[in-house]
């Protein structure tokens, strides 16, 4: 069994993730509703369309990101 | 390679009669892309006169497609000649014929059903022995006729309300048919308990003007039902000999007329007097010279071609050009937009990087293996998509390369006991795949600035160059400068925080010359941009834990006797079978989008308006 400390970091860092995931979950949704509905009307809209509903995935790169600064931190202190 | 296809503007003008062998000059060269003339000074031309007729036909052929339901193939041969005045009597006949068995077999189908819903309602009433004419006929009566569980039910609960009542009932598999007759006057009363009882009324809407028994009635109506069913059969039988004679011919005549109206619609675009007419249009400047020598040929010299004079702000129609193996990659440049004509088209870039980018993401030998040959299958099955197969393919490819650097297999990392040979394990060395994904981010993303830094150049100058898009590579290197100061502290640089300050200083400051606020707005989004490259690691190491989890998953049923061997394979073969589809999709969009959002968005402006030469619709 790993000790108390350790299953904290490694909630620290779910945490940093599962947060960003939503946060990109709900901003994708809204474009991307937007976006496949300017797309039926506009086919030629698919690109820009796909560029805008991503944009928002960029939060949770940084929650990895965070996330794996807090396990480093923890293995290293 | 870069650029896309030079184009050059040509206008063409000549005597009306010669209109039309010159516009199937240029039919054949399919060369010019058309510019439509709005009507000004000058009208625009009406159709030739055979068009008319060929529309028509064009459309009454269309409508025997469509009614026939014949199926739609590109026709190998193509019709050289085609009598209109012939073809059009034949075409009108057959559409009136078939539009009438149509309509035939749509009334046959009504009565057919007619008659199937009399049946089935006379055969769970054959048990009557009675005139059907009675059940309306007695106002005195109520007749309850339907579906119900248990007669016996029925019969006792009937009781309790009346003693005067007549109940038929005949029993099939769970359930009974019934035929109860009872005074008015409790009509109600049993309505209720029958719904209680769950019961269902036939509907005899169909049969309420029948007379005599249920037996006679079915006698009747079988020899009808039969006779309609023959003769369904014989329009269909005749239909399918229009179908089957037509289907190779109309096809052939169909791709005919589209040419043909689109030749004689052509005057639509181009200017008109009296006597001439005038076209203008792009071509590639390459075949410039040999289409006017053949128009010149054609018409006997009796034709005008001149330079036209091109206007600073027209919009040049794009016509990509690329090698052989990087042409797929002009796939990505329609889904997104066509580069106008004065940038640098960047499939090249594409072609390197989005494969690159794939393989890295995936990286595993045994899915690189199984997706170049299901790619290769593919781009036999469905040849009208080899182009998005042969990046996929390429992608492939790269996918095996990047699995031997990673030293995977199916997310195994040892076969038979030897370990792969690797460069780096990404499952292990989460840490430096990420390094090496941002620095791949900082490559890319100057990559795109420069370009961007060419494009610039050729459009607004040196000094709007420098500092819109040098601005952005000053700033990553003073902000690399300082990170290394500060945190990383890989390499000694004397007096680290001041040179790399300064950088970052003089980059805010050129951004703000170079693309005013709102350079200033997206400073950060840069550094969003590369850490986005961080989804390289990130989903390696997803795909690479997923079929690690698979593997130890099936590795203990190996064990396990016969079932547990069958249960492993199963488990090894779907789970493997989601991990690689997953791995396409997931490799696909972020490579892809690294590419739209990462690096175009540093240089392209894209809105270019396709080449379309006149004659290849």
């Amino acid at each position: 069994m790993v000790d108390v400390g350790t299953g904290m970091v490694a909630l620290g860092a779910g945490a940093a993730i599962v947060g960003t995931a939503i946060a990109s979950a709900i901003a994708e949704k809204s474009i991307g509703a937007a976006a496949v509905g300017a797309m039926a009307e506009k086919e030629e809209l698919f690109g820009k369309g796909l560029i805008l509903t991503v944009i928002p995935e960029t939060l949770v790169i940084f929650g990895m990101v965070v996330a794996i600064l807090i396990l480093n931190l923890a293995a290293g202190g | 390679m870069l650029k896309p296809e030079k184009m050059a503007k040509i206008l063409v003008a000549g005597h009306k009669k010669d209109l039309s062998k010159a516009i199937e000059v240029l039919h054949q060269k399919k060369v010019l892309h058309i510019i439509e003339h709005k009507r000004g000074q000058l009208d625009i031309g009406a159709p030739l006169k055979e068009g008319e007729d060929a529309s028509l036909l064009l459309i009454q052929i269309r409508g025997l497609i469509s009614m026939l339901g014949i199926k739609r193939k590109q026709p190998r041969k193509e019709l050289k000649f085609l009598n209109i005045r012939d073809s059009k009597k034949d075409i009108s006949s057959f559409y009136a014929i078939v539009q009438k068995r149509l309509e035939e077999l749509a009334k046959a189908n009504a009565a057919i059903e007619q008659k199937k819903k009399q049946l089935e309602t006379l055969e769970k009433l054959s048990f009557f022995k009675g005139e059907l004419e009675i059940i309306g006929r007695i106002k005195s009566l109520s007749f309850f006729i339907g579906e119900i569980k248990n007669a016996e039910e029925l019969a006792n609960a009937v009781k309790k309300i009346t003693s005067s009542f007549d109940l038929q009932t005949s029993t099939g598999k769970g359930k009974s048919f019934v035929i109860l007759a009872i005074e008015k006057s409790v009509e109600q009363k049993t309505t209720a308990e029958l719904q209680n009882l769950g019961f269902k009324p036939e509907q005899l809407e169909h049969i309420k003007d029948f007379k005599g028994t249920p037996k006679d009635n079915l006698l009747r109506i079988y020899p009808e039902y039969h006779k309609l069913i023959k003769k369904r059969e014989g329009i269909d039988a005749s239909l399918n000999t229009f179908r089957s004679r037509l289907s190779s011919s109309i096809m052939l005549q169909e791709s005919y007329l589209e040419k043909l109206t689109e030749k004689t619609e052509a005057p639509l675009k181009m200017a008109m007097t009296q006597n001439t007419f005038m076209v203008t249009g792009w071509l590639p400047e390459k075949s410039k010279d040999e289409t006017i020598k053949t128009l010149q040929a054609a018409l006997k010299g009796k034709v005008a071609v001149e330079d036209a004079p091109i206007d600073e702000l027209e919009r040049v129609p794009v016509k990509l050009k690329n090698p052989a193996l990087v042409q797929p990659f002009e796939f990505f440049l329609d889904l997104y937009s066509l580069p106008n004509h004065h940038e640098i088209d960047p499939t090249l870039f594409i072609f390197i990087g989005f494969p690159i980018f794939f393989g890295m993401m995936l990286g595993d030998i045994g899915y690189g293996i199984v997706s170049v040959i299901l790619f290769l299958t593919l781009m036999k099955l469905m040849p009208q998509m080899k182009g998005l197969f042969k990046v996929m393919l390429l992608s492939g490819i790269s996918t095996i390369i990047f699995g031997f650097v990673f030293g995977e297999f199916f997310g195994l990392e040892e076969l038979f006991g030897h370990e792969i040979p690797f460069l780096i394990h990404r499952t292990h060395a989460i840490q430096e795949m990420l390094m090496i994904s941002v620095a791949i981010g900082v490559c890319h993303v100057v990559l795109g600035l420069l370009i961007g830094f060419y494009n610039e150049l050729h459009h607004h100058g040196l000094i709007k160059a420098v500092n819109a898009k040098l601005g952005w590579i000053v700033l990553l290197a003073g902000a690399g400068i300082l990170l290394n100061d500060i945190a990383i502290k890989a390499f000694a640089i004397p007096n680290g925080s001041l040179i790399g300050g300064a950088l970052v200083a003089i980059s805010i400051v050129m951004l703000f010359l170079g693309e005013g606020v709102r350079g200033l707005v997206e400073l950060p989004g840069i550094f969003g941009n590369i850490l986005s490259y961080a989804r390289l690691m990130a989903l390696g190491v997803a795909s690479a834990g997923l079929a690690v989890v698979i593997n130890d998953l099936a590795a203990p049923m190996f064990n396990a006797g016969v079932f547990g061997i069958i249960a492993g394979i199963i488990i090894l073969f779907v789970g493997h079978l989601i991990n690689f589809m997953l791995g396409l999709i997931g490799p696909f969009l972020h490579s892809l989008r690294l590419q739209y959002v990462e690096f175009f968005t540093k240089f392209y402006a894209g809105g270019g308006t396709r080449y379309i030469p006149f004659g290849t619709k």
